[in-house]
């Protein structure tokens, strides 16, 4: 096994990769995200590239750590639908590469790798991630599945309001940005990080609005061959009632009609869990890894949940 | 609804409901742990329509809430009129259990949804198991051990649970590992719940028990909880007692449970067994910080 950082192999993958690649490991999406400021971990087996690593490193107080990018609810490792077999030869590698060159390691596995084990025996620590998704349904049938609440909002939403797509983002950033804004990233990058992902092919942008034209709900989704990922969400401080789930369930059908599984990105946060879970989802698990090279440092991380 | 510790009730909801897994059960509890008790939910009637047992075990200066003894998990048993609402149930559930010191509860497969536990603080690992429902799918190594083993052992059910004592401490001896029981436990669990254990062991030519394991099943299914080699043991004696209890679990429409281990040789060991590999979620929680910190450092959380 080899690994070596370049861009071009990490490319080479991607393209060859496409049908079963989550976005989040897409070249376009990673520049996006982290204004160019990542790079590529391929590894290789008889020269032959088996799987990718996406480095997305931070300097932190001294240390080089890797973190996921923003808005990568899935990082880390990916391997080639027909090497998926040698996923658990491949980390012990990996591990060993990541631990001699960084500080702090800190990924989310995508949900498919089901087992966190072979991490766990390179001494990694896991923290239990969940997320809501729906599947597999009829779009016509997806309304008739969701709560008596949500289909009443939604019904009473629809008097009122329109859906659209967003022209104007300018306008729609306030909006959009909120959610980026409390979890700590300045004004200036999360609006940064919104126009450049706009301009993917794989994101798709709505608006609620009324008939002056007032915007009451936003919502920017990424989708891949298989998935549409409910990425950024807010609703303006007047919003009508029923803006928000209009809005979720505009997108659920979309991805039902183009028949790929719905991610809601779910949150345990009791408000948002509540919400998500009224639109009667599977709940779908998912490891976070992380590691601390020093074994001081790596206990206290770990004792003191600062994940 | 309401909460309260009850364990009459909690007893009288266990005779009512359908497939209640035998570590759920009071027979199971009673022969596991010295004392235990449960939290029991009432609808607004005053039925009981849920319950969870739990068990307090002293640890030096603390008290712990912590699974009895040869026990891979427990759950929240609800009455399938109430299924809808176990969310709530659940919440109401770990609201009433007892804050001791420190708390690990293991919760079993069936349990997907952590999330009423992660809203009280509850520290959530995963757990992984093997569970088997039709026939293996062996791989190349075990059937080389099996085709071994038939030549020169043969299987017997048996009931002498102080050979199956002895064999697992050589066990655990030759791990550098102190056994996780005593033998009186072990002939207290074998002697209360002996109408639903099967201790196998597999002989030589001179009646030598070279391998023995000790299953205990419910209505769905059936558990490997404990397993015990000679040092010497011939090569596949495990295995070849381990494809008798897939037979037989099989045979009677029981799901297989491996009760698997996160450690790496005995994960590597059951993998090629074949079987699906079943997640499940520890919860730990400690009363402060300075337990928090020592349950971390001895890698209790």
């Amino acid at each position: 096994v080899n690994l070596t950082i370049n861009k071009e192999k990490y490319s080479f993958f991607v393209d060859e990769q496409a049908h079963d690649l989550p976005i989040f490991f897409h070249y376009s999406y990673l520049d996006a995200v982290t204004q160019g400021n990542w790079d590529g971990l391929v590894i290789e087996e008889d020269n032959s590239p088996i799987a990718i690593f996406i480095i997305h490193q931070k300097i932190k107080f001294g240390f080089k750590c890797i973190i996921n990018p923003p808005l990568s609810p899935y990082c880390g490792l990916w391997v080639a639908s027909n090497y998926s077999s040698k996923a658990n030869k491949i980390i012990p590698f990996l591990a060993a590469y990541l631990k001699d060159k960084y500080s702090y390691i800190n990924f989310t596995l995508h949900h498919t790798y089901k087992s966190h084990l072979p991490w766990a025996w390179e001494g990694f620590h896991q923290n239990q991630k969940m997320t809501m998704t729906i599947a597999n349904k009829d779009s016509d049938q997806v309304f008739d599945q969701y709560e008596k609440v949500v289909k009443s909002d939604i019904r009473n939403a629809h008097k009122s309001l329109q859906i659209g797509l967003i022209s104007d983002l300018e306008a729609e950033l306030p909006i959009l940005t909120k959610g980026l804004l409390m979890s700590g990233m300045n004004k200036e990058r999360a609006s940064k990080i919104i126009i450049e992902l706009s301009k993917l092919p794989q994101i798709k942008l709505y608006k609620a609005y009324d008939q002056n034209g007032t915007t009451h709900g936003a919502i920017l989704i990424a989708q891949d061959n298989k998935n549409v990922y409910n990425l950024i969400n807010g609703r303006s401080e007047k919003s009508s009632r029923g803006a928000m789930s209009m809005l979720m369930d505009h997108v659920i059908k979309y991805a039902m009609s183009s028949e790929k599984t719905f991610d809601f990105e779910g949150s345990t946060l009791p408000g948002v869990y509540q919400f998500f879970k009224s639109f009667n989802p599977e709940i779908t698990t998912y490891h976070q890894l992380y590691k601390s090279r020093y074994k001081v440092t790596d206990t206290l991380i770990k004792t003191m949940g600062l994940v | 609804m309401k909460a309260k510790i009850d364990k009459k009730e909690y007893i009288k909801l266990c005779s009512s409901v359908k497939n209640l897994s035998v570590f759920n059960s009071p027979q199971w509890l009673d022969s596991v742990a010295e004392t235990w008790d449960a939290v029991v939910i009432l609808n607004n009637t005053g039925d009981v329509i849920g319950g969870f047992p739990y068990c307090i075990k002293k640890h030096l200066l603390f008290d712990a809430t912590s699974m009895p003894v040869l026990t891979p998990h427990l759950s929240v048993t609800i009455d399938e009129n109430y299924t809808e609402h176990k969310e709530k149930i659940n919440t109401l559930l770990i609201d009433q259990l007892p804050n001791t010191s420190y708390q690990s509860l293991i919760l079993d497969p069936f349990t997907k949804n952590y999330v009423p536990w992660k809203w009280k603080n509850y520290t959530i690992t995963t757990r992984y198991t093997f569970q088997l429902s039709k026939p293996g799918n062996y791989q190349d190594n075990v059937k080389g051990h099996l085709k071994s083993a038939e030549k020169k052992l043969k299987i017997e059910e048996y009931t002498d649970i102080a050979e199956h004592y002895r064999l697992t401490c050589e066990t655990y001896r030759s791990q550098n590992l102190i056994p996780t029981h005593s033998f009186v436990q072990l002939e207290k669990i074998y002697t209360i719940n002996k109408n639903r254990i099967k201790l196998i062991k597999c002989v030589d030519e001179n009646n030598e028990t070279h391998a023995s394991i000790l299953c205990v099943y419910d209505d769905q299914f059936f558990y490997n909880i404990s397993s015990g080699r000679r040092q010497d043991a011939l090569r596949g004696a495990v295995t070849y007692i381990t494809d008798y209890a897939i037979k037989w679990s099989i045979a009677n429409n029981k799901i297989f449970d491996f009760e698997g281990s996160s450690i790496q040789s005995i994960y590597k060991y059951y993998e090629p067994f074949g079987g699906d590999l079943v997640t499940h979620y520890r919860v730990t929680k400690s009363s402060n910080k300075l337990i928090h910190f020592l349950a971390a450092i001895t890698n209790r959380i």
